[in-house]
């Protein structure tokens, strides 16, 4: 028997291990939700996969009666995880479904850090059960708080001396700011793009820029913002303010 | 079937085909730019049954909307888009040629935009498809197909509505099959061993590019691991509070080593010997 979900949980997957995800997530999740769940095709851990194979595995793989349905999506590399994101978006909203909480997740793994599992572990605090129920309570007593992340997760990078942000992709970030009307945003961002959403705060800002619209503007491929700003780096920032702007907060919890 | 085959289903009609048409030929949904609330529909449709493998065939004499391009991108993500060697047909009917080149360009831009670079867009108008119309057209088209050289383009759609049953096509196909088999066993067995490498060769080739980007990727990391480890905080601070100290003074340093027996007076001589700096 199917419950109507409350969550919709967007997971972009790019090593594969489609099994052991679905299965953290119906140990960890304790309320009814849907996956959307985005595979890289042209990741060497997912090749010679095709989506019905994935989809055998993961319903094998389902266990409790949390998880309601599967929406798989099969996309090339743009945009790293974010244009994977936007796929999952663009299904969600085609979907009609009433959902009001969103838990955007990728599986992250960072291999150009020197220390990358301190990173990971902190943020996937946010998939553990007793920290989704904090999230609850969270959203049900404060109905300003629209996006929620793991302590530790939210940067600032916004100098207001300079009125600009220390990143590589600040020009890119600041052309963004204005072509979609976010002044007055939020300027705190949840880096790493790991965290829970209320969908109502980012629903009329899709409805006006679609989702396949902003991915079409992504780069190709496993891009990096080291030595060189990106669309895609620029974008980690934005989809925070996305659901965070008017008026909502961000609030990070232990 | 050896050949892929598509059968091009009127999209009111989709979910009572799909399910028949599914384990022996592909269904072409047929989309009409005039009724894009169908394309949704159909689409919610192939969203909750994942099980059933289509292609689609477009209907338009002029260009595409946007939604409607979007939408069309949707579909394409759909894990149960039809696919062979890493391309997915995309089939497009229209009686206006010139009209249909720019919306074959502009297609094809929007989709790379998206990453859909793999999409081949079959234009049915122009003859860019071969399709049969009929039954005889079918079993004749099909024959021809089954005794050229495979490059992995071969296909055949159907497009006749016939008061024969899927099961009887499939059975008529599967006699021309036989037929083939049969008269001309070696050049059937040369061909399916080609049909098998190419997909091998498809396999491989795309192993091989994941690889090469894999590798890329890597690359990208270790120079960025080089630039931004710790390790290099160190260096820059030994570089800066030692390197920069006048060469005597480092060798004073190293005899007040040696007297306070932190360092062997030998070393120190070795050192010389190798051409050492002190």
């Amino acid at each position: 028997m199917t419950t109507t979900a409350s969550i919709a949980v967007f997971f972009h997957n790019y090593y594969g291990d489609h099994a052991g995800w679905v299965e953290r997530l119906c140990r960890n999740i304790p309320l009814p939700f849907d996956l959307y769940y985005n595979v890289v095709e042209n990741s060497i851990h997912n090749a010679g996969v095709t989506g019905a194979e994935i989809l055998t595995e993961m319903n094998a793989a389902k266990s409790g009666n949390q998880l309601q349905k599967i929406y798989l999506r099969v996309s090339p590399n743009q945009g790293k995880d974010l244009g994977g994101k936007l796929v999952l978006l663009d299904s969600f909203m085609r979907s009609g479904q009433k959902i009001e909480w969103l838990l955007f997740l990728h599986d992250k793994q960072s291999p150009h850090k020197a220390d990358p599992l301190t990173w990971k572990n902190r943020l996937y605090r946010i998939l553990e059960s007793d920290f989704i129920e904090k999230v609850m309570r969270l959203f049900e007593a404060d109905e300003s708080v629209s996006v929620v992340a793991a302590e530790g997760s939210v940067a600032q990078e916004y100098d207001s001396c300079t009125a600009s942000y220390k990143s590589s992709s600040a020009v890119l970030i600041k052309e963004m700011v204005q072509a979609y009307q976010m002044i007055g945003h939020n300027t705190g961002y949840v880096a790493g793009t790991m965290f829970w959403a209320r969908a109502s705060a980012g629903s009329e800002f899709f409805k006006e820029y679609s989702p396949l619209s902003i991915r079409a503007t992504l780069e190709k491929g496993n891009v990096m913002d080291d030595f060189d700003g990106t669309r895609t780096h620029a974008w980690e920032r934005i989809i925070s303010w996305v659901f965070s702007g008017q008026g909502w907060k961000i609030k990070e919890l232990a | 079937m050896i050949i892929p085959v598509f059968y091009m289903v009127p999209s009111g009609e989709i979910r009572s085909s799909v399910q028949l048409l599914n384990n022996d030929f592909i269904p072409a949904i047929c989309l009409d730019t005039e009724d894009f609330n169908e394309w949704q529909r159909i689409y919610q449709f192939l969203s909750e049954h994942p099980e059933f493998v289509f292609s689609i065939a477009i209907r338009h004499e002029t260009e595409l909307t946007q939604a409607q391009l979007e939408q069309l991108a949707a579909f394409c993500f759909l894990p149960s888009f039809f696919q062979r060697n890493g391309q997915a047909p995309v089939f497009l009917i229209h009686s206006l040629p010139v009209a249909a080149t720019t919306a074959v360009s502009e297609l094809a831009d929007y989709l790379d935009r998206l990453g859909l670079s793999n999409i081949r867009f079959a234009d049915i108008g122009n003859r860019g498809q071969i399709i049969a119309e009929t039954m005889d057209q079918l079993l004749e088209t099909y024959a021809i197909q089954l005794r050229q050289v495979p490059d992995g383009t071969q296909s055949v759609m159907i497009k006749f509505r016939d008061p024969a049953t899927h099961s009887a096509i499939k059975l008529s196909l599967g006699v021309v099959e036989n037929d083939f088999k049969n008269s001309q066993p070696e050049l059937a067995m040369a061909l399916e061993r080609i049909r098998e490498l190419l997909k091998l060769n498809a396999g491989l080739k795309t192993k091989n590019g994941l690889l090469e980007e894999e590798l890329k990727n890597y690359r990208t990391y270790n120079k960025i691991l080089q630039t931004i480890h710790p390790d290099r905080e160190l260096q820059r601070f030994y570089d800066r509070e030692y390197e920069a100290l006048p060469r005597w003074y480092k060798r004073f340093g190293h005899i007040i080593k040696a007297i306070m027996g932190k360092r062997r007076w030998s070393s120190l001589v070795n050192d010389r010997k190798k051409g050492g700096r002190l």
